[in-house]
């Protein structure tokens, strides 16, 4: 099956770039994606730029509305995404569970629809 | 005909899971396996009626489950091919997907082995298999107990919305969104990695003590206790320890149902009220089912693994034992709440402490009372902890104070037959 985990994190939580927590933090990153692509279980993986850089985008009545920002207001947001491969979602969350920022964030573990099954 | 009906409806619950668990080994959907199930009671009733019943009916369900399973896949095929074929008039290029849905439904059709009898430990893994999978941890605890209730127990959503005081559709919903995010979020039907299995034994243990605590409590009823809830939890907790023999707490835990619901008649008296430990007729304790813990808790504790229901178990055997309210073992359990906190350091064990060491000989009163209302703040809503408080001050002589105490315990309380316990304690004060 193919899983998405999704990787909510705090800002204020994150090391701060420059400090060798940063550093740390990133090489874990670093560990973690070269882990399971050597696994098999990568499909795709991306951090995100700045949510404060996000646009939301809606279409009401054939108008495309624009806002400058992020969907939903949350200490918690999206910071970025692995696409995986696993046998179960047991699999997936021991996966998930050794995202970096898991320790201080959360991660979403959502199946991938397979449209063949339903 | 009201015979056979009967005779179905109880193997129905007994067998259900075994049938659900032989199933969900080939066809990997909790709703496709319950509504199999449900089509071969409908044709036992037919049959067996007709040719008497079968030597094995287990063995009988299970086959003709199984073929109702295939049915209903290969209904689906169809029913999926006519809505198709009416989209595709609209949309002509519904074709491709059609033929893609097609070959997998055949595909599983085939993959799918024809039942045979299996092994008796086979159909022990597959049980067990069943029980970890409506005790996954990616379930919510309510999700847990519904489906254990439903698939393992047997119980029909009814009789869970009943037990429970829910709506029946509530209830409905529940089971249904559970049943669907196993299938769609992947939770496999397997047994747990080594590494993972005494985590997930727990799951399924604080499951089972949960229904029994709803009997116990009965939180929000006139009621006392809901029996037919404490039995559940202890023919599931009875499934577990044939299952896991090697698991101390599981033995732990059939142990202290055994032995709180051989209480059971003499915490009720005549009116339907509730009878306090000291005021128990000891005679109308069931001594079988005493018998029975006891040696439990001894095989558990032999296993050198404690854990917190051994020692509740153990505890509630220092009850049993003792021919009086007077000749109980205080001190015992004074040890034993002190391991117990070691396990697990909250209030409520700290309270139970103090409680038990209240009842010691020689007991230094204004010391314990002391470090019980350094726990109010973390007991503010525990009314346990305004008993204790009142029966203190009360031995302080202290009997105003002592009326507040249970003024708080009584409003506390959501329990009918237990506000009237602590409004007659209030009364004799």
């Amino acid at each position: 099956m193919q899983y998405m985990l999704l990787i909510y994190g705090e800002e204020s939580k994150e090391p701060e770039y420059g400090t060798p927590e940063f550093e740390q933090y990133m090489s874990d990153y670093f560990a973690f994606s070269n882990d399971i692509e050597k696994s098999g279980h990568m499909l795709a993986g991306d951090a995100l730029q700045d949510r404060n850089t996000a646009t939301t985008v809606s279409v009401r009545k054939g108008e495309t509305v624009t806002i400058d920002g992020p969907f939903a207001e949350t200490k918690e947001q999206l910071g970025g995404y692995y696409l995986i491969e696993a046998k179960d979602l047991d699999e997936a969350v021991e996966i998930a569970a050794k995202i970096p920022t898991a320790k201080h964030g959360r991660i979403e573990v959502r199946a991938i629809m397979d449209y063949s099954n339903s | 005909m009201s015979n056979i009906k009967q005779i179905i409806t109880n193997i129905a619950r007994t067998e259900k899971h075994y049938v659900i668990a032989s199933l969900m080994a080939r066809v990997h959907d909790l709703q496709l396996c319950e509504d199999s199930f449900q089509d071969a009671l409908i044709a036992a009733l037919i049959f067996w009626t007709k040719n008497g019943v079968p030597s094995a009916p287990r063995a009988w369900l299970i086959t003709t489950a199984h073929r109702k399973s295939l049915d209903f896949l290969r209904r689906g095929k169809n029913f999926r091919s006519k809505a198709d074929l009416i989209q595709y008039q609209v949309q002509l290029n519904a074709n491709e997907n059609e033929l893609k849905w097609n070959q997998t439904i055949e595909n599983t059709i085939s993959a799918i082995p024809s039942p045979h009898l299996l092994s008796p430990n086979m159909v022990d893994d597959e049980r067990l298999k069943l029980i970890f999978l409506c005790c996954h941890p990616a379930l919510n605890k309510q999700a847990q107990i519904a489906l254990s209730l439903k698939i393992i127990g047997g119980l029909t959503t009814e009789e869970i919305a009943a037990a429970f005081l829910t709506k029946k559709v509530t209830m409905a919903q529940r089971l249904v969104r559970a049943k669907q995010k196993i299938k769609v979020a992947g939770i496999a039907f397997k047994l747990p990695d080594s590494e993972h299995l005494v985590m997930r034994a727990e799951v399924i243990l604080s499951t089972i003590y949960l229904i029994y605590n709803e009997s116990y409590r009965a939180t929000n009823s006139d009621s006392l206790t809901k029996i037919d809830l404490a039995k559940e939890a202890l023919i599931l907790c009875r499934t577990i320890c044939q299952l896991a023999p090697e698991n101390a707490e599981a033995k732990g835990l059939l142990a202290l149902i055994l032995l709180q619901l051989a209480r059971y008649e003499a915490r009720i008296c005549g009116d339907g009220g509730f009878v306090t430990l000291e005021k128990q007729n000891r005679d109308l304790w069931d001594k079988d089912q005493i018998i029975e813990g006891r040696d439990l808790v001894i095989t558990a504790l032999k296993m050198q693994n404690i854990g917190k229901f051994q020692l509740l178990a153990a505890i509630n055997c220092c009850h049993a034992d003792a021919p009086t309210f007077e000749q109980t073992d205080w001190l015992q359990i004074c040890l034993l709440y002190e391991q117990l906190y070691k396990l697990e350091p909250t209030a409520i064990n700290q309270l139970n402490i103090i409680t038990s060491q209240s009842l010691l000989a020689n007991t230094d009163i204004a010391l314990l009372y002391n470090k019980l209302i350094q726990l109010e703040l973390e007991l503010v809503d525990y009314q346990p902890y305004y008993a204790t408080k009142a029966e203190l001050l009360k031995r302080h002589n202290k009997i105003e104070d002592a009326k507040i105490a249970l003024d708080k315990a009584i409003n506390l309380s959501n329990n009918k037959i237990e506000v009237g316990y602590l409004m007659k304690k209030r009364a004799d004060l």
